[in-house]
């Protein structure tokens, strides 16, 4: 080898040196840099040369030199030593994947050492964020699944197994329509044709767990591009207890209107009953003096007789009328302290999906304060509030009000407490005190007995119930007396009462 | 009961007023109709009544309202009042009052009779 070829080779290894991305360096046995490639010296925005001498301490601080010496100190008795560390440059911290080996003298001592260092900041926050996303998705709650085109399960989570009963591996591969109810392959296609069409797709299913026991779930999936496959990806829930807070509130709701049609009978019982007594009363004096007269001059004729008869079944549909009448007056009275809050909560829950149906938009005011006691039977109280809010929401369906508002809000005083419903249903087409008359109605299908029963309940609970109407829409305000015992609070708003 | 003993009958509803004198004149007493409490109220010879038979429910002053207004001026006249529902506060007001007797209407007439006949026999055995 000629000495222009090692020179040429030298200068080959002095450009690969200076050119190598990897930080390059030597120490002297001291732990003074003796030589950096220009990696190195990028790293702290310096040149090369100013770093010859330079010590770590220097570069990397007092605290990180201990760690660097303790590691150095093995080289230099001749381990070759790989590692991860993290080193503060420029006080931000950097990740290196550093190799150090030892380098020998001519007599075999050690003469120092060399170091090539490779930044794996970027990598190792790319692998974290990656850590996450899949930590993420292990500990979804929902059961995420991602599906081929033609069903098959080609990725799930811990949630999507544990809902199924199957361990992970058993359900990579199967086919979607297998733990399914009432799926084939062509349901399948279906849906995924759907799912072009429509983007997201939402649906209610059932599906079959292991041993055969099945579930309500929600599920959403849409179309995913992954590694150039068209997959699905779809995340389920199981909706068993929504199901059964549903159908508790269908039942409350069904209670409600049966309570709604019995009240409504009763209040027509009574209202028939008190138009009857008077006439009864008289046709009972009359025949009464009328078969005592006939008896009189005719005694025991079949005059007399029928007379006797019609004065005895006069007094027995007395009677009726009075139980008719009784069987609305005479149930027990029940009184419990509840927060108006609660019975608000509890009406606007009932209604919630009758209002989201309707595209109302309720705005309760954030200024008043809803946590008043008072001493209400709480189905009645209730009784009037959905019968409130059902009729605003039909007097803005009624009209082209191109807003839909429940506005609600509450005021105060020392022994009353309001609550104020308006709509904007664009007002009332008769006035205030006929609404409150029993059989007028403005409806096509009603009975003309919501408000007048309202009232009656509200009476009933020594308060009242008053309406305002003007162009925009009506104001109905429910007063109720304030319950003396505040401190008494007997149900949260979270609390359905379930149906007794 | 002789025929000269006058019983007062107020009630607004001219059918069962008339229907309650009949009855009346079964026993040969004679009762005479008011429309309201304020007529009877009005009536110079109010005193000549030896009982009164009252519906609760009169436009203007209700039943128990004329009997209260008339034991406060000192007119312990025995009375009957009548009502298709009596309350508890209506019927705890009327036992207050003293020498009423409450009877829901309608009422077999032979026990607003029997109910009639009783104060009279209370008051004149006092």
């Amino acid at each position: 080898m000629s000495i222009d070829a090692i020179r040429k080779t030298e200068s080959i290894w002095k450009l690969i040196f200076q050119t190598a991305s990897d930080c390059i360096f030597v120490k002297d046995t001291d732990g003074r840099y003796v030589e950096v490639n220009k990696a190195t010296a990028d790293l702290f925005g310096m040149h090369s040369d100013q770093l010859a001498g330079a010590t770590d301490e220097e570069l990397f601080g007092k605290q990180a030199t201990v760690a660097i010496r303790a590691v150095d100190q093995r080289v230099l008795a001749g381990e070759t030593i790989q590692e991860e560390a993290i080193k503060p440059v420029h006080g931000e911290p950097r990740v290196f994947d550093v190799v150090k080996f030892p380098l020998y003298g001519d007599h075999g001592e050690v003469i120092g050492l060399c170091g090539i260092a490779r930044d794996i900041t970027a990598e190792r926050e790319a692998t974290r964020t990656l850590r996450k996303a899949t930590f993420g998705l292990e500990n979804a709650v929902e059961g995420i699944l991602f599906l081929r085109l033609s069903g098959e399960v080609c990725f799930l989570n811990q949630a999507a197994a544990e809902s199924l009963g199957y361990e992970k591996s058993a359900l990579l591969g199967m086919q979607v329509h297998h733990f399914t109810v009432n799926a084939s392959p062509h349901w399948w296609t279906t849906q995924v044709s759907r799912m072009t069409e429509q983007g997201t797709l939402q649906f209610e299913s059932t599906h079959r767990r292991k041993d055969e026991t099945v579930y309500p779930c929600e599920v959403r999936c849409r179309l995913i591009c992954f590694e150039d496959e068209q997959l699905v990806y779809a995340t389920f829930v199981d909706i068993t207890q929504r199901r059964r807070t549903e159908k508790q509130l269908g039942e409350l709701a069904k209670l409600l209107a049966h309570y709604n049609r019995l009240s409504s009978l009763g209040e027509l019982a009574s209202a028939i009953a008190h138009e009857l007594n008077q006439p009864l009363a008289a046709i009972t004096n009359n025949s009464f003096a009328l078969a005592a007269m006939i008896q009189d001059r005719e005694p025991d004729s079949e005059a007399a007789a029928l007379a006797a008869d019609i004065s005895e079944q006069s007094v027995v549909a007395g009677e009726i009328v009075h139980r008719m009448r009784g069987f609305v007056s005479n149930h027990d009275t029940i009184r419990e302290t509840r927060s108006i809050d609660a019975c608000l909560t509890d009406t606007l829950k009932l209604l919630a999906p009758h209002i989201r149906h309707a595209g109302i938009d309720v705005q309760i005011s954030p200024d008043s304060n809803f946590d008043v006691q008072v001493e209400v039977d709480p189905i009645q109280i209730q009784q009037v509030l959905v019968n409130l809010v059902c009729n605003a929401i039909e007097a803005m369906n009624s009209t082209d009000a191109s807003r839909k508002e429940l506005h609600i809000w509450s005021a105060k005083s020392a022994s009353r407490v309001s609550i104020f419903l308006r709509d904007t249903g664009g007002g009332a087409e008769v006035s205030p005190e006929k609404m409150f008359l029993p059989f007028e109605s403005t409806k096509a299908d009603g009975m003309g007995m919501g408000l007048p029963i309202s009232r009656s309940i509200v009476e009933r609970h020594g308060g009242h119930l008053d309406v305002d109407c003007g162009p925009g829409g009506c104001t109905f305000e429910i007063a109720l007396p304030i319950s003396p015992n505040r401190a008494t609070s007997s149900a949260t708003t979270a609390d359905v009462r379930p149906a007794s | 009961m002789s025929h000269d003993l006058r019983i007062a009958v107020v009630e607004d509803n001219s059918l069962v007023r008339d229907s309650l004198v009949t009855v009346l004149r079964l026993r040969q007493l004679s009762g005479v109709g008011f429309v309201s409490a304020e007529e009877f109220l009005a009536a110079t010879d109010r005193a000549s009544f030896v009982a009164i038979l009252v519906d609760y429910r009169l436009p203007g002053l209700d039943g128990l309202q004329l009997l209260s207004r008339l034991r406060d001026d000192g007119c312990t006249t025995p009375a009957i009042l009548m009502s298709g529902n009596f309350d508890h506060d209506v019927q705890d007001a009327a036992d207050q009052l003293g020498d009423v007797a409450t009877l829901r209407k309608p009422c077999h007439p032979e026990l607003m009779l029997q109910t009639l006949q009783a104060l009279l026999n209370e008051r004149s055995g006092s």
